[in-house]
This record gives structure tokens, sequence and C-alpha cells, in this order.
């Protein structure tokens, strides 16, 4: 497995003292996984929550922290089972729009004409609601593919699976997502680079 | 769909929507987050580490550490019978001498008083033992006699020197 020297690096470095190291380390990661965290439970504050549990616990064992894994592959384990113990908690809550608000109302880009922002707005919704249906399992493998940027072995590992287990559930999130992207622009071609592979899914 | 042309649209399917994800962009972190997690963090920097409890150590050490308890704990108890080994031997008669007055008429009565006991604050009293002897031998059961004699004076040495309870004894 590929080392990442200088995250492992600042991590040591953090638990010698260095609180710069923590900052710089933390930079690098917060938003990937705060992003994972909010996709996967739906809820700011549930993810604000989150989010600082699992810092707290890289935190709280920095003296145990061994170079065995790619520092991201840590992060998001831990991530994984902080958000598994969320669910297991119970504490499902219904989809916060406050938080689905802040993911699909960002101002589209600037070059976008203002009559069409309101349709990128449109699409940019329709897609984080498909995003926000898949199966949780699915839905993980994909942030764990997008927002940590973990390979299919290191997906399994996070989750407990087979790789080929993996690779299935990353397969129907992605195909998923593709047909509601397909499904968007079948109804008005709006989103550049739009994909036409309308494929029947096979039964999981 | 042929498998080459299955993998041909999954990758572009991949390509697709991971740019679309990308390109849609997704919320900041709060900075009231960053705050408190830097805070924390700085805090922790400065008061050391808890020790973890023994359960919280990884599982890999626990056989070891379970390991060593066990042999400190065999050597603590094979120390404390070597030790308990010692003072039975030093009090023997008086354990050994059982099996020869509980036969008698108050056998079972000082078996009950003086089996296993170690203390020699309970040995018996030898004026009593002697009496207990002189019995035996009064009864005829000389051979007894001579056996609680040894023990006698094995727990007693210093009353080697006092003469045989019974006249009649060769002793």
């Amino acid at each position: 497995m590929q080392i990442d020297p200088s995250d492992a690096e600042l991590m040591l470095r953090y638990r010698a003292g260095c609180m710069a190291s923590f900052e710089a380390l933390y930079a690098r990661h917060k938003l990937p996984l705060y992003r994972y965290l909010l996709r996967q439970v739906h809820s700011a504050s549930a993810a604000s929550d989150l989010f600082q549990e699992v810092w707290s616990r890289v935190v709280a064992s920095r003296d145990r922290y061994e170079i065995r894994a790619q520092f991201r592959t840590y992060l998001f384990h831990i991530a994984h089972n902080c958000a598994i113990d969320h669910h297991r908690r119970g504490r499902r809550t219904p989809v916060d729009t406050g938080a689905l608000e802040s993911l699909t109302n960002a101002p589209g880009p600037e070059h976008e004409r203002p009559d069409r922002l309101a349709e990128y707005a449109e699409h940019r919704s329709a897609f984080f609601r498909a995003l926000a249906a898949l199966p949780l399992e699915q839905r993980e493998a994909f942030l764990l593919h997008e927002e940590a940027g973990l390979d299919l072995t290191d997906i399994a590992r996070i989750t407990r699976v087979g790789v080929e287990t993996a690779k299935s559930r990353l397969r129907y999130a992605i195909r998923k997502l593709q047909r509601s992207l397909v499904d968007l622009h079948a109804a008005e071609p709006a989103l550049p680079q739009p994909a036409r592979l309308p494929q029947p899914e096979p039964a999981l | 769909m042929e498998p080459s042309q299955e993998i041909t649209a999954d990758i572009r399917g991949a390509r697709d929507v991971s740019r679309a994800y990308r390109g849609f962009g997704g919320p900041e972190v709060p900075p009231e987050l960053d705050r408190v997690v830097l805070r924390h963090a700085r805090h922790a920097l400065a008061r050391p580490p808890l020790a973890r409890p023994p359960l919280a150590r990884p599982a890999r050490e626990r056989p070891r550490r379970f390991m060593i308890l066990g042999i400190a704990m065999a050597g603590a108890l094979g120390t404390a019978i070597a030790v308990l080994d010692r003072d039975t031997h030093h009090i023997g008669p008086a354990l050994r001498l059982l099996p020869v007055i509980s036969s008698g008429a108050n056998g079972g009565r000082l078996q009950s008083q003086q089996l296993y006991s170690t203390d020699p604050l309970t040995r018996k009293d030898p004026r009593r033992w002697r009496a207990e002897i002189a019995a035996l031998r009064g009864a005829g059961r000389h051979a007894e006699a001579d056996a609680a004699y040894r023990e006698f004076l094995a727990a007693y040495p210093r009353d080697a020197a006092h003469r045989p309870v019974d006249a009649s004894s060769e002793w």
C-alpha cells in the first residue's frame, strides 16, 4: 500500500507537539470529511457532531497512530465507524431541508447566464436528491470514492466487505446517478457533458 | 450489451458522474466548527494523554499481559505453597498424630478441633497428650502408644527428658 508520507509526517509532528502540523492536516481533509458526513446523515447538526467526534478521536489517538496506511484511509475509517454508530443509535434524522438547501442552492458557475441559473440549480438539486436516495452502502462507496479519493481496496477495507462487493456497490451507485443525469438531459439539455448511456440496472 | 461495451460505458458513466458531482460542488465547513476542532486539538497538546484502561488496549496485547499476570500468580502461589509446606512440616507431628488419636474415644472431637491446623497455638497440650499415650498404653495398645510417643517427642523435643508417662513402658 502506498503511504502518504506528508500526511503521516504531519500527524507525527502533531503528536510531537506541533499544532501547525495539525492545522495543515485539518485544512487538507476537513472539506471531504464534512461533505462525506453531511451526505451520509443528511443533517447539518448531526454532521457537525460527527465531524467533531471524528477529529476528537484522531486527536485522542495521536499517541497510538502508526503509519500502516494512508492517513486518509485512517480518517475515513473513523468517520465510517462514527456514521455507522450514528445510524445504529437510531438517530436517523429526517432529511434536513436546511442541509439540503446548503447542498443544492449554492450559486452556479459565473459564466452561466442568469436565465440558466435556476435551471442549473434544479439539475444540481435533482442530482443530490438522487445521491440521497441511494442505499446507504452504495452512497457510502460512492462518497468514499469521490470525496476521500479511495480506491476499491480501501473502500472494501473500511466498509468491511470484499473488494468485489465494494466494486459492485460503487458501480450501482454510479449507474443510478448517471441515470439521473440522463433523465435531466432528456427533459432539458442544459448540463454540459451530458451522459447518454441508458442501461438496464441489474438486480441487486 | 457486450462485456467490453459495458466496461466502457461504466468508465464513461463514472467519469460523467464524477465530473457532475465535482462540478456541482458542496457546502463548506462552518467556521465555528473549525474553531471548535482546532481549539480541542490545541488543548489536547497542552495536557498529557490519558493512560488507556487495560481493556482499551488492542486485543493483540491482552494475551501477552494475561500470560505475564498468570506467570506471576503461579509464582506467588508456588511460594505460598512452599512456605505453607515448611510450616506444616514444622508442626507436622500434631497433624500426623490425628489418625492415631482419632481411633480413641475422643478422636472425633480432637480431629474436629485440630485437623489441618497449622497454628502452633492449637497444638495439643503436652500433659494431655502424655495422658492419652498413657491411656493407650493402659489399654494394652502399645504399638499405638509407641507411635504416638514418637510423634510427641518430635513435637516436643524438650519433653524427651521427661520420664515416660507409663512406668511399665520399655522407655
